[in-house]
């Protein structure tokens, strides 16, 4: 064969990106030249290596440090909000809905907590560990959104690992560790130790579930929120 | 007269793009989260194969969809979602990387590394990810060594399977060049990989 096909026209043939015309003419060349074709399957070999090459998937406390990041940039318009709203000025629609997505976080809260009390009240069980105060302090409200800090939880004397079978809120050192058992939340177990504890749902966010894992294998998993379109954004955990 | 044709697949897109973004807009803290699960893989992964390392891939994943956040609002639509986050992932990855170090560094050997989530594809089995890590060391270690115009063609087009005309409107290029940049990027990634055996 007196000519041969560039390698340009060669990767892209490869890839489907050429002319039609053209493409008739290589495949032409290429039944009649060996040394093309051979370029060929070693062009296309290399392409199948990088095609099998292994996706990654992004570190699961990635997710949390943007979310976190973000929430730290964006108060910055809802506080130009409240001083348009108190200087009498008219507020840009899109705050209405930030607005009231806080309204209804604070609301949310209180009757969590209210509905909280009185669930102690009236079930807790005599073996259900009673809480100690809420570490409201570590709960940060910010935009409507709700985020729990701390990745270890104290239920009487057990200590539970949050766990995010998503990868949000996973301990240090403990990523893509399984727990040992799974214990729905609709569950008489579930429920009796989730019973003290619906402020939980503060940790939980659209679609993703925690799980509660102990050291000695106690672990009960949360369901998701109701969610998508809620008007709050947010919902607490239904026991 | 030519006739534009637009994928099914892409109309939805489109319309998955729009609806997002107008939520963002009105103030639906939700709509951002949806955009990092959305793509947050393909910037971690572009990411990772333009930089080398994971550490940095997380770095920069993370500075991507903060500049995503903060110019989400003026997205005019011009292109997919898609393809505006991954010119911004590329851009970034530019600047960054030029500063933190050399382009042509080695990659760490870590692919799969300590951590059970690095791989994304857990359904395989224990052989058959050891020789996907085996050759996804030995591929990575040689696109890191490509010099960047054509590291970044390769990538968008072999590992990301973007088409020729859309990588054109990420790297802001002819689809010329994009022709011509991946078949340099193979070509010189072969002899790469060759020596290597």
């Amino acid at each position: 064969m007196s000519f041969h096909i560039r390698d340009e026209m060669l990767s892209a043939y490869l890839d489907g990106e050429i002319e039609p015309a053209r493409e008739r003419t290589i495949d032409h060349h290429l039944n009649s030249c060996e040394e093309c074709r051979a370029r060929l399957n070693g062009m296309r070999g290399l392409v199948l290596e990088l095609r099998r090459a292994p996706r990654l998937q992004p570190p699961p406390p990635l997710a949390h440090q943007v979310r976190q990041q973000v929430m730290e940039q964006a108060p910055a318009g809802v506080w130009e909000s409240l001083r348009a709203l108190l200087a009498g000025r008219p507020l840009h629609p899109a705050m209405h809905s930030v607005m009231a997505m806080g309204l209804a976080l604070v609301l949310s809260v209180s009757l969590v907590r209210v509905e909280r009390e009185q669930r102690l009240a009236r079930t807790v069980p005599p073996a259900t560990p009673t809480s100690t105060e809420e570490p409201v302090t570590d709960v940060q409200v910010l935009l409507g959104r709700v985020i729990y800090r701390q990745t270890t939880i104290q239920l009487g004397d057990i200590e539970f690992v949050l766990y995010d079978a998503q990868g949000r809120f996973v301990q240090e050192g403990l990523e893509g560790s399984e727990p040992e058992t799974r214990v729905d939340s609709r569950s008489p177990e579930g429920r009796a130790v989730l019973t003290d504890r619906t402020y939980l749902g503060l940790v939980l966010d659209e679609g993703y579930s925690v799980v509660l894992s102990s050291k000695d294998g106690r672990t009960v998993e949360v369901a998701p929120p109701p969610l998508r379109g809620a008007s709050s954004g947010w919902a607490g955990v239904h026991v | 007269m030519g006739v534009a044709t637009i994928s099914t697949a892409a109309v939805h897109e489109i319309a998955l793009d729009r609806e997002v973004i107008e939520r963002h807009r009105c103030g639906d803290a939700q709509a951002f989260d949806e955009i990092y699960q959305r793509f947050a893989e393909m910037v971690y992964n572009l990411a990772y194969r333009l930089a080398g390392s994971s550490e940095e891939a997380a770095d920069l994943t993370q500075e991507v969809f903060l500049r995503v956040f903060r110019h989400l609002g003026s997205f005019r639509g011009g292109s997919t979602l898609k393809t505006w986050i991954f010119r911004i992932t590329i851009n970034h990855c530019r600047d960054r990387l030029s500063r933190w170090r050399p382009l042509t560094q080695p990659i760490e050997d870590e692919m799969v590394g300590e951590v059970g989530w690095s791989l994304a594809d857990p359904g395989r089995g224990p052989e058959e990810l050891a020789v996907a890590a085996d050759e996804g060391r030995r591929v990575a270690d040689g696109l890191t060594r490509l010099p960047q115009p054509f590291r970044e063609a390769v990538v968008l087009r072999d590992i990301e399977g973007l088409a020729y005309d859309e990588i054109a409107e990420i790297l802001q290029v002819r689809v010329g060049t994009v022709r011509s940049r991946i078949a340099r990027g193979r070509e010189q990634l072969r002899i790469l990989l060759e020596r290597r055996v």
